[in-house]
């Protein structure tokens, strides 16, 4: 995700808009909405297959700080 | 009758007519290839045979002609539309599609039947309030009808102010219409080789040869074709061909769904339209009702039916047309539609010199096929690109400048 701060409009534009569409095996974020559980799947969009779901534990261990809501770099 | 009839097939002077040329092996060369047989395909191949003497045309689907999302839609014609650069050029496709039978002399079974969109609450009016003002300083026939109106035109439809969301209003499209959309595409393809051009179905597109900024080859599963130019018109793959000339685009695939039920004695007019309750429907001419409604929530590249689909279109129909409850689904099917984020096309050039692109159709293609047609091939036999298609270039995007139709398009939100 390009820093919205530095980059140029054109890569800000790129970012908003465009996207892969794949044809193939992707991963998501998916939100079971009755007891807003957030995890991960592996979602084949050719066949409409469930390929594998993850607990987001399975991939995070340690919390992730990004850079730009780090103190000091807040606008 | 019976026996005329039989006399009639086996009389040697009404010979079996052909409408498309028989397949035979590509060419080495072609000056324009067209990628994708649909409607949009076909119609650029024969605008460009008919009006620009460009005949020199290969049009390479990589399934059978017209079977993408031109099988596939609810076939509706209308240019209610919310954009001054959107109702202008929908309305352009409208005007041809009523003289599009006497065009290609082939019967699109055209039907001027009228196009009505309900409202349901007082923020919908105001939108349809706002369209119909742009649309009749467009010279487009739209206005806001009320009630009463509305029980004249569709006499069987449910008015009670006891449903869940009761109709207040609705916006009266005179110029709506639909037509065979088959036909549509096989009209333009039979034009378009009887002029010369020739069309190739199972015959894939795997890889496009770019050699210093310009297009010179495409290799398909049937051997490599040198081409002066390329246009791609393949809707719902348009991303996945477009990956193939590096071309980055701003679409996600969508599936949108549809079903029809067996046909019926004539019992209902116009094109009728709920965004409120996700549902459009209308009565075919064969007397079926074809009925549409909201995309899937979730990309995919797959054209099934869902159960869950067949449930939600079912029970919005019935709260506008009740006396369906006893008709029987015929069938159910679905499209795959490559979504934009202004719900507007995109047309005309791309990052590379001769590559041409007509994608971005979302729910909103066939109703544009004729002026896709005219315009794309005017594009590529002058080079330059037309005014009126000149909003909806894939720059667009880069500057902020979408052209939001999501109002006027689809019945998902």
């Amino acid at each position: 995700m390009p820093d919205h701060m530095s980059s140029s409009s054109r890569e800000w534009a790129e970012y908003v808009f465009f996207h892969d569409n794949e044809a193939g095996i992707v991963t998501e974020w998916w939100c079971h909405t009755a007891s807003s559980f957030w995890f991960l799947a592996q979602r084949d969009t050719i066949t409409d297959e469930i390929v594998r779901t993850f607990r987001t534990d399975e991939f995070f261990q340690n919390r992730v700080d990004f850079e730009v809501f780090k103190s000091g770099n807040e606008s | 009758m019976p026996f005329g009839l039989l006399k009639y097939g086996l009389r040697k002077q009404y010979p079996a007519e052909h409408h498309f040329t028989p397949t035979q092996d590509l060419k080495a060369q072609y000056d324009v290839v067209i990628i994708g047989g649909g409607g949009h395909g076909c119609a650029i191949a024969y605008n460009l045979a008919k009006y620009h003497g460009v005949n020199n045309v290969a049009i390479l689907e990589k399934s059978y002609l017209g079977g993408g999302n031109t099988a596939r839609n609810t076939a509706v014609i209308r240019s209610n539309y919310l954009t001054e650069s959107g109702v202008n050029f929908y309305s352009e496709s409208v005007k041809l599609y009523n003289d599009l039978s006497n065009e290609f002399n082939y019967n699109v079974m055209m039907e001027n039947r009228g196009q009505l969109t309900l409202a349901h609450s007082d923020a919908a009016i105001r939108s349809f309030r706002w369209r119909a003002e742009v649309n009749k300083h467009l010279g487009v026939k739209s206005e806001l009808i009320d009630r009463q109106t509305i029980c004249e035109l569709v006499p069987n439809l449910n008015m009670s102010e006891d449903s869940r969301f009761p109709i207040m209003a609705g916006l009266w499209h005179a110029d709506g219409a639909t037509a065979r959309h088959d036909a549509v595409a096989w009209g333009y393809a039979k034009g378009a080789c009887d002029r010369g051009v020739e069309l190739h179905q199972l015959t894939e597109v795997q890889d496009i040869e770019i050699t210093n900024g310009r297009v010179t080859a495409v290799k398909t599963n049937r051997g490599r074709v040198a081409c002066g130019a390329v246009v791609q018109a393949v809707a719902g793959a348009s991303s996945v061909v477009a990956k193939k000339a590096n071309i980055p685009l701003p679409i996600h695939c969508y599936p949108l769904q549809a079903m029809v039920t067996q046909p019926y004695k004539p019992i209902l007019t116009p094109h009728v339209s709920s965004p409120h309750v996700h549902v459009y429907v209308h009565q075919t001419s064969r007397g079926e009702f074809v009925i549409g409604g909201g995309s899937d929530p979730y990309p995919l590249y797959n054209t099934r039916a869902t159960l869950d689909q067949r449930e939600s279109l079912s029970s919005a129909v019935l709260e506008l047309f009740p006396f369906l409850a006893q008709a029987r689904l015929l069938r159910q099917w679905a499209g795959t539609t490559d979504m934009t984020p202004d719900y507007s096309p995109i047309m005309g050039l791309s990052p590379i010199e001769n590559y041409y692109l007509d994608a971005g159709w979302g729910t909103w293609g066939f109703k544009a096929t004729p002026i896709c047609g005219v315009t794309m091939a005017e594009l590529v036999a002058t080079k330059k690109v037309p005014e009126l298609i000149r909003p909806f270039e894939l720059e667009r995007f880069y500057r902020f400048e979408q052209v939001n139709e999501a109002g006027a398009t689809a019945a998902s939100h």
